[in-house]
């Protein structure tokens, strides 16, 4: 046994030395384990060597009264994995590095007290960024926002310690995927073989490699001999190893670019903007010079948003051929930090559905929990997917920089094991000192449910019940966000009663448990289910943001950290939480509410407060179009906010509901909104009569008319229309007509007369008599602006501001798309009148047709500066693109 | 008055529930036994990795009944499994005399633990059908159980989890033994 086992060694070393590449390896292990009648659990086989702090055999290590390496195995060979033979199961695990042992374990390395209190802030990076307002998303600092980029000193010293990639790859959490499966054996005395196989990758995208080692797994256990199976284990290594995954995660590492595209759940924008591999790659994530195939030689293909990876430059030399033709597939989207590969929301919905409320009645009790997730129904596979979703909308996991709340990550476990209770009771000490230990962690025991310290809320999948730790010594008070709540009706939703220690009751009722219930109820698709919850966090950050303004207190809490304590929603999404995005929320906003305003027609305003309004909108637009000019990140991050900004008026009645928010109609409400805020927007009803849910509905995007609706209410020159405007025209004709009339002009002057009734641009009725401030604003505007010379010019500039604005984003590959997909026809017309009436008026070139916008990515490849004339000369050089186009285009006519 | 008179009504007629903690070496057939008495049926015979659990109701009486793996590894996991336990029942392969030993020694170590010292216990010396297996009567004097307990209800009774034998008799002997408030 000795010799076999210094032979192995043997070969393992040298085959280490060969075959380990010093660059970032995809796979860094693969290992196997067994279930042995005699012993239980045991690791087998760790290739190409022992992981450090899993060496079976120098030392039999323990934590508590059992040894790691078989806490390792319990993982790998998990609970009633022997009940269905034949039927392969899926566990998944994380080993960190702990840098001070120089080993890896199965929970995260705890804070050295040391460094706990230590906080500071990281110095500005880029020192030509004079002003905090032009923040550049690119370079993640900024002195003077320190709320939004706190960070500890060890991060640091982690990052000057980091010298190559093998000390990187050292140091990195490793993400297990590991296969199991039982095979009946009437030669075993026990009747069956058990055994596993895992590999171990820095990569997130684990799940890649899972149809791989499904197979492997198979020729594993079928193999004749130990050798033959080493050989095979041996074999996949280098095999997985043998394709180059740089181009994948270098689209993987952008971030904002990926944030954007996650947004985005319209599958023809999707395919629009992937329908050219080598303009994706080159345009819309700046790679150039790439190849089909990978620096190996392996062959790269690409379909839509996948790509995969072929191995066809590998030579086996114990696996079968076959197992060659399967590709590694990834999707070019990143839409979540873990990778799924189901939809699991329905588990997520109705676990949101059942936790929130406890979170919400914990009220001033401690912030940290423990959360212990149990199915015995459920596959393995299943349940550490559904606690990876549950991951994945907290933000937190492994590497991940976010942490949860007060700088405390949570520890995330898909599975454990009963045997890694002590281990868990030994971290959860280790963290005491702190705020606390937030933790998700999946069981298939139910006797998790009787180990009291381990956990404060105990979900049973199967039954759908919540069980609640109410030991006395729990109940520690802790800071509440204090928060004032001013007059604006959207505050009302977030009004709270009182909580009190008794039972969940039905007033404890938030916006987001409405939505949940809805979602639940309407059996939504997992985009759409997305969609609801990132919305829902930008509507109550942006809330969280006004009332943070009128605070006396100067908040000594970073802002994520606010919002958690105050929503208790569970799920976050850090991306919204920086503070370039977070102004970009603030202006829409503030844009949003300037537009209502102005159009309101139950007040009167002067010239000079039409003016000032004018102004207020002229310097938002300037704002954001400064902003968006200093990097195609900025561009990328204020897309992404304009994807999941709801208007203002969408939910603008709440207030009649004060606190009742239990009873309150989350259907009525925003398809009541939807509806003023068409008819505010002019936006013409779906001719055909669908009925669109309410949730559909709150997921609709408008920030892009939002930002194109003050060009309708500038109508064109005299005497310079042009022929497929005739229908506007007309239009603008018959609102000429209408500012005329004496009638209206009564009106104006009795406003506040609420049963008076207007004809809409479209020559309708608005349909809502009870909310005449939701009238058509154009038609409401428009006469006031023309009213004044000097309300006119100042209009005039703003729509130029806006129309540099929107050209901006036109240019990005992705800004180019939604725009076209989400500007309404009548802002889109407006939107391109305008476009070509500040070409032909500032220079002075011919206009041209109306397939000026049907240019794919033409914009894209000049360069445009943010000074006024520099964005002349680039609109120009656009304008003769376009027209080249054109003029191919007619000649290959 | 109306909620006394329900408790006293739920006392006469309420039904039993108890936690059922079923230990012993592996390979004793305690998954076997667990899955006679649930289902009525032999199960295939596989090694238990962690542990089986099912609710077996007899005479008013829900017994959840935990079975653990008993391979040597898995043993120390057994004290996981100790809280809110009200009948410890310890299963016996009779007819591995070189286990004896080992067997005794887990038990013993089991009953020794605190949260352990005031449950039943019901030893089943299991596999009374195989030719050399040991008597329960022999079983119980080589446990040394009526020196060493004396203060913890205790019974040894013969079984065959094939047949059936012994085991509703193990059960009734617990109900009987156990003070478990009806629900």
């Amino acid at each position: 046994m000795l010799r076999r086992e210094l032979n192995n060694s043997i070969s393992n070393r040298s085959i280490e030395n060969e075959s380990f590449p010093f660059e970032r390896p995809n796979v860094s292990y693969i290992i196997s384990a067994e279930f042995d009648n005699k012993l239980g659990p045991i690791l087998k086989h760790q290739y190409p060597k022992d992981i450090p702090g899993f060496n079976q055999f120098s030392h039999e290590q323990r934590n508590g009264n059992t040894s790691v390496s078989m806490n390792l195995a319990s993982l790998m060979i998990p609970s009633s994995i022997e009940r269905n033979p034949g039927k392969q199961d899926i566990t998944v695990f994380t080993l960190y590095y702990n840098k001070f042992t120089q080993n890896y374990q199965l929970f995260p390395v705890p804070k050295d007290p040391r460094f706990s209190f230590n906080l500071h802030h990281r110095e500005q990076s880029d020192g030509s960024v004079t002003n905090s307002i032009y923040y550049d998303a690119e370079n993640h600092q900024d002195a003077k926002n320190n709320r939004y980029t706190i960070v500890l000193e060890d991060d640091e010293l982690e990052c000057q310690e980091v010298q190559n990639n093998q000390k990187a790859i050292d140091n990195e959490p490793l993400f297990f995927i590991n296969v199991a499966n039982t095979v009946l054996d009437t030669t075993n005395d026990r009747g069956a073989v058990i055994k596993s196989i895992a590999i171990g990758t820095p990569l997130k995208t684990f799940f890649a490699f899972k149809n791989i080692i499904v197979l492997v797994l198979d020729l594993y256990m079928k193999a004749p001999t130990q050798a033959a199976a080493t050989d095979i284990l041996l074999d996949c290594f280098n095999m997985l190893n043998s394709i180059d995954l740089t181009l994948i995660n270098d689209i993987h590492s952008k971030s904002s670019i990926q944030e954007v595209l996650h947004s985005i759940h319209d599958e023809s924008i999707i395919t629009k903007v992937f329908l050219d591999p080598d303009s994706t790659l080159k345009k819309l994530f700046c790679i150039n010079g790439f190849d089909t195939k990978d620096k190996y030689g392996n062959i790269v293909t690409f379909h839509d948003q996948l790509i995969q990876y072929h191995f066809t430059r590998f030579q086996p030399k114990t696996l079968p051929p076959f197992l060659l033709k399967i590709p590694l597939q990834f999707n070019m989207i990143r839409r979540e930090p873990i990778y799924i590969e189901n939809d699991y929301n329905e588990l997520v919905l109705k676990f949101l559905d059942k936790f929130v409320p406890y979170l919400l009645k914990a009220g001033q009790k401690v912030n940290a929990w423990k959360l212990v997730i149990n199915s015995t129904k459920l596959s393995k596979e299943d349940l550490c997917a559904f606690i990876l979703s549950l991951a994945n909308i907290t933000a937190t996991y492994a590497s991940d920089p976010q942490s949860y709340f007060k700088g405390n990550a949570a520890l995330i476990f898909p599975y454990m094991d009963i045997s890694l209770v002590d281990g868990l009771r030994a971290y959860v000490a280790s963290n005491s000192d702190f705020v606390g230990c937030f933790a998700i962690i999946g069981t298939a025991n139910p006797i998790f449910r009787y180990q009291l310290d381990i956990w404060d809320y105990y979900y049973d999948v199967d039954e759908g019940v919540f069980y609640e730790n109410n030991s006395p010594e729990k109940e520690k008070p802790d800071t509440v966000a204090e928060v004032k709540i001013g007059p604006n009706p959207l505050r009302k939703i977030f009004n709270r009663p009182h909580f009190s220690t008794n039972a969940v009751n039905e007033s404890q009722v938030n916006l987001g448990q409405k939505l949940f219930s809805l979602l639940i109820d309407e059996y939504h698709d997992s985009d759409t289910i997305m969609s609801v919850l990132r919305r829902l966090n930008v509507l109550q950050l942006e809330n969280l943001l006004d009332a943070l303004k009128r605070r006396e207190i100067p908040p000594n809490i970073a802002l994520k950290d606010e919002y958690i304590m105050f929503y208790k929603d569970f799920f976050i999404f850090p991306e919204f939480f920086d503070y370039f995005t977070l102004h970009s929320i603030e202006l829409l906003s503030n844009l949003d509410n300037c537009l209502f305003s102005l159009g309101n027609t139950c007040q009167l305003f002067s010239t000079e407060q039409i003016y000032s309004q004018l102004s207020q909108i002229l310097d938002i637009v300037k704002e954001l179009f400064r902003m968006v000019s200093v990097s195609r990140t900025n561009i990328e991050k204020f897309l992404n906010a304009c994807l999941n900004y709801s208007p203002f008026k969408i939910l603008p009645t709440a207030q009649l509901h004060g606190d009742n928010i239990s009873r309150w109609s989350f259907e009525s409400e925003v398809r009541q909104g939807f509806d003023n805020f068409n008819s505010y927007m002019g936006i013409e009803k779906d001719p055909h009569g669908v009925i669109v849910s309410a949730i559909d509905l709150f997921t609709q995007i408008y920030s892009f008319d939002i930002l194109a609706f003050f060009l309708t209410f500038i109508t064109k020159e005299s005497g310079q229309d042009l022929p497929f405007t005739k229908s506007l025209s007309r239009r603008r004709t018959y609102l000429t007509r209408i500012a005329q009339s004496s009638s209206l002009r009564q009106f104006l002057q009795l406003s506040t007369r609420p049963n008076i009734r207007i004809l809409g641009g479209n020559g309708q009725g608005t349909g809502n008599s009870n909310y005449p401030e939701f009238t058509n604003a154009s038609s409401v505007i428009s006469p006031k602006l023309r009213a004044s010379p000097l309300l006119e010019r100042r209009a005039s500039k703003i729509c130029y501001a806006i129309t540099k604005l929107l050209y901006r984003l036109e240019c990005h590959p992705i800004g180019m798309a939604l725009l076209k997909k989400y500007l309404h026809n009548q802002l889109r017309e407006a939107y391109l009148e305008s476009k070509r009436h500040f070409i032909s008026k500032k220079g002075d070139s011919t206009n041209t047709s109306s397939t000026i916008a049907s240019s794919s990515f033409a914009g894209a490849s000049v360069p445009l500066s943010s000074n006024e004339s520099g964005m002349l000369n680039g609109l120009k050089q656009i304008n003769e693109q376009q027209e080249s186009t054109l003029e191919t285009t007619q000649k290959e006519d | 008055m109306g909620n006394s008179i329900s408790k006293v009504l739920g006392k006469l007629f309420g039904s039993k529930e108890m936690k059922i903690l079923m230990l012993g070496l592996d390979k004793a057939g305690k998954t076997t036994i667990l899955y006679k008495l649930k289902l009525n049926k032999i199960k295939t015979s596989t090694p238990t990795v962690g542990f089986n659990v099912e609710t077996v109701t007899y005479k008013n009486v829900k017994f959840n009944m935990w079975d653990v793996g008993g391979q040597q590894r898995l043993r120390p996991l057994w004290r996981h499994y100790f809280p809110a336990t009200t009948a410890l029942i310890f299963v016996i392969d009779s007819s591995a005399r070189n286990r004896m030993e080992e067997a005794k020694e887990e038990l013993y170590s089991i009953i020794g633990e605190k949260e352990m010292e005031n449950v039943v216990l019901l030893v089943w010396a299991n596999k009374q059908d195989l030719k050399d297996a040991m008597k329960p009567q022999e079983v119980s004097d080589f446990l040394e159980l009526e020196k060493n307990l004396k203060n913890q209800p205790w019974c040894v009774i013969g079984s065959n989890a094939l047949s059936g034998q012994g085991l509703v008799e193990g059960l009734s002997w617990i109900s009987n033994n156990t003070n478990v408030p009806k629900k």
